[in-house]
């Protein structure tokens, strides 16, 4: 009876650790240039019980013939936005720290700032952290970092950035940003290119770098991929990415014919989704099937010793969300530990 | 056939000045227009089309369109001025129309009617508003209701990083401007001023009513009005709500129609164009009322989506002699050129599409039925060249000939292509050769005289072609002359044999040609000569070069003072501190090569031979890659690059002479804090050594870092701990030197 009696002590313990451990929170990126939920996102949030969203404000880019970085297409928010508790994602394009002269970046930090604030003024908003989302290099590193620290002089929030997984694998070369944590891009890892790889997961390839992400030295939230794209393949070169497409309707069309089940061909030069295709070119449609996004969850688990905090979805858009069934979250959410 | 620099070409350029710095800047960086391809637009297709010039990775100054609120400030200005006659000064018009705000403009109208007494301070000796003229009226009362409608249709995008200024008032209350300019349209008589509230009610429309009210207005009335820029951009808005409708094949037809009847708006409809499947295309093509609508959707498919096959094809098919395919064959061959460039990142088609085109193209030309035959003969005879066919090449030149007409641009085009297909079909650059392309060569790299077509590509692939034949016969003076060749400088036999040649008197017209391209000058290469001597200890030979070179320059790499002082030895160099640190006197390089002379001399004659040979050594150490004095060797031979980037030239970093005078320095020390110095200074020609043998000329040790030894122990370290640790040098060394202090503790 004893015996029986710490078993039971045991299994009663058991169950109260489960009961214990909270439902890891869920976010998505919002990342068009005017915000506006349909019926269909909103369900979904309100569904997950999400909070929060990581907002893209707008872009920085340094182009060839400017004298300065300038934003891209600030957003413009309406007011069903006050919701939600709002992350700021500003995202810059690498050659903005290629060109950027030392002397410049606070001005930029300032410019970018102020930006900032007015776009939560124009909703009454108060946001409490911002995140940099660059594909810094080596030779960009130290601009960027120094972006980052004169920004955190200024403002009063949590910085943190997105994180590549070449970013994780060659940390030593591309360094660590000076942020309080980072999100992990799981996704876009492979070539851009005509082959059988899926350029946006693809497992063989997420394990070339899967090994490194345990000891990255800064806390980890975790991005994973919704999205699905085609490439505009001519003689087996991209010449066009399909964005927010549906490929449903290349199967009906009679300007093209089905090569495989994600590949497509034009029979006559035409005009599809938009979109102007000569004759023979491909298409091929990458998305990210639900498993896997189970699958990555295993990989995650298995190389992250339980390090990862927050899990965003990328992108909220119900092009994206409708090719999933509704429980995919919880279930993705659930088998992360 | 068009000429570039007409007047209109010209006043474009001064608008584009003016309104923004884009289009300028973008020559001025790493930004890629083109204009290093060969096949010039310029001397072939209107200069209303220069926005869709192909450039490798856009369209010229596209994506960057900023000028959305300064497009028509000048024909604004310009038709207001030939409306109101010589009674309204340029500068007044300017002034009112760009900058006066909206209630100067009303107190301006309130007096010119007599309503007010006193005009706003800005505008006091305004001359159009003194003589309450009926049209002045008109236009001050136009205006008014003109600038209220600003504040929805101008982005005032002056500061980029202003959020305000972007957001548009979504809750403006159009309904009372509205009912003005209705009343206003409706009252006019003058056929100007009607035309005028009719665009300004039609965009009011487009922005603040519905976008079927927009079409209504437009279609009702459009007859009524000329064909002129207002009618089109009057339009553009009708096309925009077509396409809020979500009707493609109307909003992309009257886009095109925007497109071929407004120069301006080009860019505008560019923006806009989007069939968005193949019906709307179709059905856009069967609106067309004749094949030049046809052609003119064409090109925009052909232009704006890359695919110039299917559009020459369609456009010739419609109209051999339709200007309408001189774009798009400029476009075709241009971005057949990019294909061929090596660096290129950008895919411009399989050899199976562009020998579809090419055939195509020929076959044209020897149809001959088009607007400018011999533009098509050109593009084909240049494609032979491409392949290496001179022959045909030149076949298609000589029928080109035949049909050149007397515009500049195509006669100077057909000269350069003459004149590579010329150079790429000699096997040897020989006299023959030389003599026949004398006289084209001669005016192709005469930077005086203007030309209208693109050289840049040209001067370059000649330039190398004829430095690698030459190269090749052993003549490598020419060579050099023609292709700057670092590794050339190696030798001094060869900068001797080039000196020869540039002094040369009585040069032949050709040699003449070829020392011109010579890219440096003979003070170059006596400066470079001088600083090799340096490196060899030959301060004599020297110092009569850096002479003989000061003499000849002017203000350059030759008279730079030395930032720091050349003579210091720091126990840990730093630049930056010899450079901060005051300087009683400032070397030149040729004061400075003076100066070692002395102290070499002082040495031989044994005065004060410690000093003198520790501060010689010092020199020696300095005018290296490790000293403080780097500009010393910073010379244009020494900015000499090859064509892969790559610096053939290694920098000086020998520590030989350096080595041989502290050494002496060492045989004379008498006391051991002079000899522990010594010592010290030996051990850091010793490091440079290992580094100049290990890292510096070391391709494959980037990155290697691990592979290398973590401590190194140099002799004259051994030689400081093991016979001078009771100096008082020591102690310095070890303060000073981290390296050295873990070395003593090893």
């Amino acid at each position: 009876m004893k015996k029986y009696r710490s078993l039971l002590v045991f299994v009663l313990l058991l169950a109260a650790c489960q009961q214990q451990k909270p439902d890891r929170p869920i976010s998505f990126y919002y990342w068009k240039t005017q915000f506006g939920l349909n019926g269909y996102e909103q369900d979904v949030l309100r569904e997950h019980a999400v909070d929060t969203l990581y907002v893209r404000y707008f872009d920085i880019d340094f182009k060839p013939e400017a004298t300065q970085p300038e934003p891209v297409s600030p957003i413009q928010l309406d007011s069903s936005i006050k919701r939600y508790n709002v992350v700021p994602v500003i995202f810059i394009k690498n050659r903005t720290f290629e060109r950027l002269q030392p002397a410049d970046i606070n001005t930029l930090v300032v410019n970018v700032s102020r930006l900032v604030h007015q776009i939560n003024q124009s909703q009454q908003l108060t946001t409490r952290e911002i995140q940099f989302d660059c594909d810094w290099t080596e030779s960009t590193r130290d601009n960027f970092f120094e972006f980052i620290r004169r920004y955190r002089d200024i403002a009063v929030c949590k910085i943190s950035a997105t994180i590549r997984l070449h970013q994780v694998k060659y940390k030593e070369r591309t360094g660590i940003p000076p942020v309080n944590s980072g999100v992990l891009m799981y996704y876009n890892m492979g070539a851009i290119n005509g082959d059988n790889n899926n350029s946006i997961y693809e497992k063989a390839i997420a394990n070339r770098y899967n090994a490194y992400i345990r000891s990255y030295p800064l806390p980890l939230d975790v991005a994973l991929p919704l999205f699905s794209w085609g490439l505009q393949l001519r003689n087996g070169r991209v010449v066009e990415l399909l964005n927010k497409t549906n490929f449903t309707q290349f199967n009906n069309d009679s300007n093209f014919t089905i090569l495989t089940n994600n590949r497509y061909q034009a029979k006559h030069a035409c005009f599809k989704a938009g979109y102007y295709f000569q004759q023979g070119d491909e298409i091929k449609a990458e998305h990210v099937p639900a498993e896997d996004l189970l699958e990555i969850t295993k990989q995650i688990n298995q190389h992250t010793n339980r390090r990862i905090g927050k899990l965003i979805f990328y992108d909220l858009d119900s092009t994206n969300l409708i090719q999933y069934e509704k429980d995919i979250y919880k279930k993705v959410r659930s088998s992360l530990n | 056939m068009k000429r570039i620099f007409t007047k209109k070409y010209v006043l474009a350029l001064i608008s584009s000045i003016t309104v923004g710095t884009g289009i300028i800047l973008a020559c001025a960086g790493d930004w890629d227009d083109g204009s290093r391809l060969n096949f010039s637009p310029e001397a072939f297709v209107d200069s209303s089309y220069s926005p869709f010039y192909y450039a490798s990775f856009s369209f010229y100054s596209f994506g960057y369109d900023n000028q959305h609120d300064t497009r028509f400030n000048k024909s604004n200005v310009n038709d207001w001025a030939a409306y109101l006659g010589s009674g309204a000064p340029y500068t007044e018009l300017e002034y009112l129309l760009l900058k006066a705000t909206e209630g100067s403009i009303d107190s301006a109208a309130g007096y010119a009617a007599g309503k007010l007494k006193t005009l706003p301070s800005s505008m006091q000796s305004f001359q159009l508003l003194k003589k309450g003229e009926k049209k002045a009226i008109a236009f001050l009362t136009y205006l008014s209701l003109a600038k209220q409608s600003e504040v929805f249709s101008v982005n005032n995008l002056e500061y980029e990083w202003d959020y305000e200024s972007k957001k548009k008032n979504p809750y403006y209350n159009a309904k009372p401007l509205n009912n003005k300019l209705q009343q206003q349209y409706t009252q006019a008589k003058d056929p100007f001023l009607k035309q005028r509230y009719w665009f300004q009610l039609e965009r009011s429309y487009f922005f603040n009513d519905s976008a079927q009210k927009a079409i209504s207005f437009f279609e009702s009335n459009e007859k009524a009005f000329p064909k002129n820029e207002l009618y089109y951009r009057t339009m553009a808005y009708a096309a925009g709500a077509y396409y809020k409708l979500k009707n493609y094949t109307k909003a992309n037809y009257y886009y095109s129609k925007v497109y071929d009847g407004a120069n301006a708006l080009k860019t505008v409809a560019h923006y806009s164009f989007h069939p968005q499947e193949e019906n709307d295309w179709k059905a856009t093509l069967a609106l067309c009322a004749n094949n030049d609508e046809k052609a003119t959707l064409w090109q925009m498919l052909g232009v704006f989506y890359g695919d110039q096959y299917r559009a020459i094809q369609e456009i010739y098919a419609l109209n051999p002699r339709s200007e309408k395919l001189d774009l798009l064959l400029t476009r075709a061959i241009n971005e057949i050129e990019e294909s061929l460039n090596p660096n290129s990142y950008k895919y411009e088609g399989s050899d199976t599409s562009k020998n579809a085109l090419t055939a195509l193209i020929n076959r044209i030309a020897q149809a001959g039925n088009t607007n400018q035959p011999a533009m098509w003969h050109m593009a084909t005879g240049y494609l032979y060249m491409a392949k290496g066919n001179y022959q045909q090449a030149a076949a298609c030149y000589a029928q080109a000939e035949k049909k050149l007409p007397k515009e500049q641009g195509e006669k100077e085009q057909l000269r350069v292509f003459k004149l590579i297909n010329t150079v790429s079909v000699a096997p040897k650059a020989d006299a023959k050769l030389e003599k026949t392309i004398l006289p084209d060569l001669g005016w192709l790299l005469d930077e005086h005289i203007n030309k209208e077509v693109r050289t840049q590509g040209a001067i370059n692939w000649i330039k190398r072609t004829l430095a690698h034949k030459y190269s090749n016969q052993h003549e490598s003076i020419k060579a050099v002359c023609f292709e700057n060749d670092c590794a050339y400088y190696s030798d001094n036999k060869n900068i001797e044999a080039l000196k020869s040649f540039l002094n040369k008197p009585n040069k032949s017209p050709y040699e003449v040609l070829v020392a011109k391209q010579y890219p440096l000058k003979m003070e170059d290469l006596l400066e470079y000569q001088a600083i090799q001597a340096t490196y060899a200890n030959k301060l004599e030979e020297a110092i009569s070069k850096m002479e003989e070179a000061v003499s000849k320059a002017g203000p350059g790499t030759v008279s730079v003072e030395m930032p720091g002082n050349p003579f210091n030895g720091r126990l840990q160099d730093c630049h930056d501190c010899d450079h901060e640190a005051p300087q009683k006197i400032k070397y030149t390089k040729l004061s400075l090569l003076k100066k070692m002379k002395d102290m070499e001399d002082k040495i031989k004659t044994g005065t004060d031979v410690y000093t003198n040979a520790m501060l010689l050594a010092n020199a020696f150490y300095n005018v290296t890659w490790y000293g403080n004095a780097r500009a010393f060797y910073d010379c244009n031979v020494y900015q000499c690059y090859s064509s892969e980037g790559t610096r053939v030239l290694t920098i000086p970093g020998s520590m030989e002479p350096a080595n041989k005078y502290y050494s002496l320095a060492l045989s004379v020390a008498k006391t051991d804090e002079q000899k522990a110095k010594c010592h010290f200074m030996l051990a850091k020609c010793e490091r440079n050594e290992y580094y100049e043998g290990k890292v510096v000329n070391n391709k494959d040790s980037l990155y290697t870092s691990d592979n290398r030894p973590d401590f190194l122990a140099w002799n004259g370290f051994k030689a400081l701990k093991q016979q001078y640790s009771n100096t008082q040098f020591y102690k310095e060394a070890i303060r000073e030197c981290g390296y050295f202090k873990t070395y003593t503790r090893k």
